[in-house]
């Protein structure tokens, strides 16, 4: 209301006096949960996919034809449903146990530091000085090759803008981009919006119907280079992969290697997983192998490196020419990255870098940690008789679930995809949510990911449990021929 | 292609040989910083016996995209060096040199921490935005726009304004679609509509007098409505405006209005993150509480400049559901979301300034600071463009010119900006830098100063 000019004083008092009684953020935050499930319950019989329709004659500006075609996204389907429903949720992938306390320590400091006072202002547009050089010194060690932050080196809003940047700043219309499936849902998109056409390649399984290792799940060689044309101007991989955990091997990343080297394509390489790998995996870096720093983009994140995925910091590293592109889209979109969140991410990586190797760096403390969460989930899942795939990194674990979705009747729309409709039937019915996978499969391919769920594993032990007992209820019921 | 607003912790390391590189411009040439981090980093890492030298490879053809083809680097980055070589007093860049205000801190501090705000305050958000920020958004401008708001279908948060007007520009425009604004303009709108293929289309604010006051420069009310046809799909209006200062009067929004009443499917984009930074007890208008503009205008603002914490990155858009709509769906691809605890934050700081005068005294605070610059600049023999809003203040250094030696090529604005800051310490940014190309000879009498400095500063 101190807005407002002085000629309102009225509305003033009147507007202090409304908010008088949400001095508490997290009454407001209840009261806004409220407002969106009074919201949700109204609309329970509408769609939950986000909202209108492109091209709805009411709207009288009508969206850009690029974004046609893309407005579903399965995070805001299922968080809207989570919200709704209120189930255990292993869904969208974010620890629910805290952030380790140096980075949080290291961002409530930075208010506090009277020494340097712009560190709340504007910072270095490709990223904060204190940030690229922490960046650069842990990299230049894992790559065994000298990175120069200033120039090889772009920090974005997390690595969702990292991708989208490198679309944007090296993908023409026309372009074909390589995906290999399953995809992290945003690639397709994102390729879109750049105007590129995106060319899928599936990893495929060796053997389904019992308990696999992601490893078993491959790239067919005549397949994967028969996706390479003249037109194609960039691949992307994700390792480790979100959602099956693989973690490609040296002599995977070099037939994909050869390929690229043959057809002058790019390599953006997507490991934000990079330190989730488990007992017997190396994480194995695209840029490192001969003859691909100099056409490797390699994508990492600060969400997923400390467990603060809400800080949405991210970064490029690669060689200059091909971060020149990145760098102007970035700059003229976001511009620059939240100053204090570059401060504690530089504080934090400085701390951990310090003490690389020994158990205590969060790099090696998570991983074991969440080994044995994924044991734990492993031998939960195949106790009821879902047939889970062992990921050997990331965090989240695909379970095969084709038995158990034909003993229930699932209802839902009869033109969604199964594990949609099982999910969905899940969250509602059993109250536990995960991610159906077929969201990360083209359309053509969807049906090799409608057999599975994605769960996350980065939770605490009892909500694990929990997830135990409710999938132990559904085994039984199922067994009684109990479901509804 | 450093931009401008690079700072100081850059040092003396990074230093531009400005004599020579003020001779070249703007020949385009990409100048090469002597780097001083670079080669202690370089000469330190090759110490270390894992470090292998690599072997020469063929290098890719890359080409970067056509849709940036044209970009090229422009003078903002070499301000700063400048600035750093000597050691000037630095009115080049567009945010405070001080600190933020102290209750900004207490509340940072308690927001970034998830003893006060539980673990999930570093966790994703909605795309939509933190239902906190939301909440408090809509309080507050139902009251602003005196309308009707709702916190998940008529409010986005972004990562600060600028990600905002991207996003809108990523939502509506198609390849060739024309976007109009005023020049001068804040200089990102240019880039970023030939980032999405649009076509920017300006409308000149000019001086109509010899007035001394930016709140006399106006447009040409033909000229803008030629400027709009049905190929225009967007219309940027930035009140109060960056670089002049003007506050737009509500007649002349209401002039702008019914111009486009005319064209019932543009939509406006409203940039009016100085929203509370008016002075002189003018009033600022939203152009969306005009009859009939609610249901086609964007509003635009953010934290920055109200909070004086430029480098935080959260700003908002505010607008009716069906343009809202699109715009959500577009940024959700783009960076999902924005930084959860300062989204918190700046949640906290927006209720907690409803309760005090901390506006009032911003407000006041800044009009003693455009004081002091205007005054400092007029005994200068620079004559300012008197703002009433923002950070900036326009001097025209015609009385100055004949002291440079300008080639034909050269624009004065820059050499006097290279001047002022070798001879006499002080650096500004040349103002041709937020004029189109076809109004160079009239911008480039103008160079731009920042007054959001502390006294101590403007002293200097």
């Amino acid at each position: 209301t101190a807005i407002v000019s002085r000629k309102n004083q009225q509305t003033l008092v009147a507007v202090r006096a409304a908010l008088s009684s949400s001095l508490c953020h997290s009454k407001l935050f209840q009261g806004y949960h409220n407002q969106l499930e009074t919201k949700l319950t109204q609309t329970r019989n509408r769609s939950l996919h986000t909202s209108n329709k492109m091209g709805d004659t009411s709207v009288m500006a009508p969206a850009a034809l690029k974004t046609k075609g893309i407005e579903k996204s399965v995070w805001v389907e299922f968080n809207q449903l989570a919200l709704e429903v209120k189930p255990l949720n292993l869904g969208q992938g974010f620890p629910d146990f805290a952030a380790p306390e140096n980075v949080r320590r290291a961002l409530s400091r930075v208010c506090n530091d009277n020494e340097n006072v712009l560190l709340n202002q504007y910072t270095r547009g490709f990223g904060h000085p204190r940030l690229v050089t922490a960046l650069g010194k842990l990299y230049s060690a894992e790559m065994e090759r000298v990175i120069d932050p200033m120039q090889e080196i772009l920090v974005t809003a997390g690595a969702y803008e990292s991708l989208f940047v490198a679309m944007m700043g090296l993908v023409n219309p026309g372009d074909e981009v390589i995906i290999i499936e399953p995809f992290f849902d945003c690639y397709d998109p994102q390729v879109r919006l750049a105007g590129g056409l995106p060319v899928f390649v599936p990893l495929r399984p060796s053997r389904v119907g019992t308990v696999t290792t992601s490893a078993e799940w491959k790239l067919d060689p005549a397949e994967l280079a028969a996706a390479f044309s003249n037109k194609t101007k960039a691949i992307i991989v994700n390792t480790p992969n979100n959602p099956l955990g693989k973690v490609f091997s040296r002599a995977e990343l070099e037939m994909i290697a050869e390929l690229c080297k043959k057809h002058d394509t790019i390599a953006i390489m997507d490991e934000v997983y990079e330190w989730m790998t488990y007992s017997g995996e190396t994480h194995v870096r695209m840029a490192t192998l001969p003859g691909m720093w100099e056409r490797t983009i390699t994508i990492g994140s600060a969400g997923k490196t400390f467990s603060v995925t809400g800080w949405k910091l991210g970064w490029t590293i690669g060689p200059a020419q091909l971060l020149a592109g990145p760098k102007v889209i970035h700059q003229h979109s976001v511009y620059t990255c939240t100053t204090p969140i570059q401060e504690a991410v530089a504080l934090g990586f400085e701390e951990e870098t310090a003490r690389r190797g020994t158990p205590e760096c969060y790099f090696q403390a998570l991983p074991a940690q969440l080994e044995v969460k994924r044991d734990r989930v492993v031998s939960i899942l195949t106790e009821v008789g879902m047939y889970p795939i062992v990921p050997q990194g990331g965090y989240f674990i695909l379970a095969y679930v084709r038995d158990i979705m034909n003993k229930i009747d699932v209802g839902g729309d009869p033109n969604e995809s199964r594990d949609f409709r099982f999910v969905k039937w899940l969250s509602r019915n059993r109250k536990l949510q995960g991610i159906p996978p077929s969201a990360f499969y083209s359309q053509e391919h969807k049906n090799i990911g409608e057999d599975y769920i994605r769960l996350c594993f980065i939770k605490e032990d009892v909500n694990l449990e929990k997830a135990g007992e409710i999938l132990k209820q559904l085994k039984l019921d199922i067994d009684a021929g109990n479901v509804k | 292609a450093l931009d401008w607003r690079c700072f100081t912790q850059l040092g003396s390391n990074a230093i531009m040989k400005s004599a020579r590189y003020f001779r070249s411009f703007p020949s385009r040439q990409v100048c090469r910083s002597r780097n001083v981090i670079t080669t202690s980093f370089v000469r330190a890492m090759c110490q270390s016996s894992t470090i292998t030298p690599t072997e020469p490879l063929k290098r890719p053809n890359v080409q970067r995209a056509d849709r940036i083809a044209s970009f090229s680097p422009n003078a903002f980055s070499h301000f700063s060096f400048l600035a750093e070589e000597f050691k000037a007093v630095n009115l080049a860049q567009g945010a405070p040199d001080w600190d933020i205000p102290e209750f900004v801190q207490r509340i940072g501090r308690e927001s970034f921490s998830s003893s006060f705000a539980g673990p999930t305050i570093h966790q994703y958000s909605s795309h939509i935005g933190l239902p906190a920020l939301n909440n408090v958004l809509v309080k507050i401008y139902e009251k602003l726009l005196n309308h009707s708001l709702d916190p998940v279908h008529d409010v986005l948060i972004t990562n600060g304004a600028q990600d905002a007007i991207v996003a809108i520009l990523q939502a509506f425009l198609n390849p060739g679609d024309e976007v109009v604004y005023m020049d001068p303009f804040f200089a990102a709108y240019p880039p970023m509509v030939t980032l999405v293929s649009g076509k920017s289309v300006c409308v000149p604010l000019r001086q109509s007098s010899k007035s001394l006051f930016a709140q006399d420069w106006t447009i040409d009310l033909k000229e803008l409505d030629d400027a709009i046809t049905d190929r225009t799909k967007i219309l940027i209006l930035n009140t109060p405006h960056n670089p002049t200062g003007k506050v737009f009067s509500r007649n002349e929004l209401l002039a702008i209005a019914k111009i486009v009443r005319r064209h019932p499917n543009l939509i406006v984009l409203s940039d009016e993150v100085y929203e509370n930074l008016v002075f002189d007890n003018l009033e600022h208008i939203r152009f969306a509480t005009l009859p009939d503009m609610f249901d086609r205008t964007l509003t635009v603002s953010s934290a920055s400049k109200s909070f004086s914490c430029t480098g935080w990155r959260i700003g908002w858009i505010i607008g009716p559901k069906d343009l809202i709509n699109p715009i959500q769906l577009a940024h959700q691809w783009m960076s999902f979301c924005s930084a959860v605890p300062l989204q918190q934050a700046v949640a906290s700081m927006l209720e907690e300034s409803l309760k005090t005068t901390y506006f009032d005294d911003l407000r006041h605070d800044f009009q003693q600071m455009r004081d002091q610059l205007c005054n400092a600049l007029q005994s200068a023999g620079i004559v300012p463009v008197i703002p009433s809003s923002g950070y900036f203040i326009l001097g025209d250094f015609t009385k100055h010119r004949n002291k440079l030696s300008i080639s034909p090529n050269e624009r004065a604005d820059l050499e006097f900006c290279g001047y002022l800051t070798r001879e006499y310490g002080v650096a500004a940014i040349p103002a041709s830098e937020f004029f189109s190309e076809e109004s160079h000879q009239f911008a480039e009498r103008f160079t731009r100063y920042s007054f959001c400095r502390t006294e101590k500063t403007l002293n200097e």
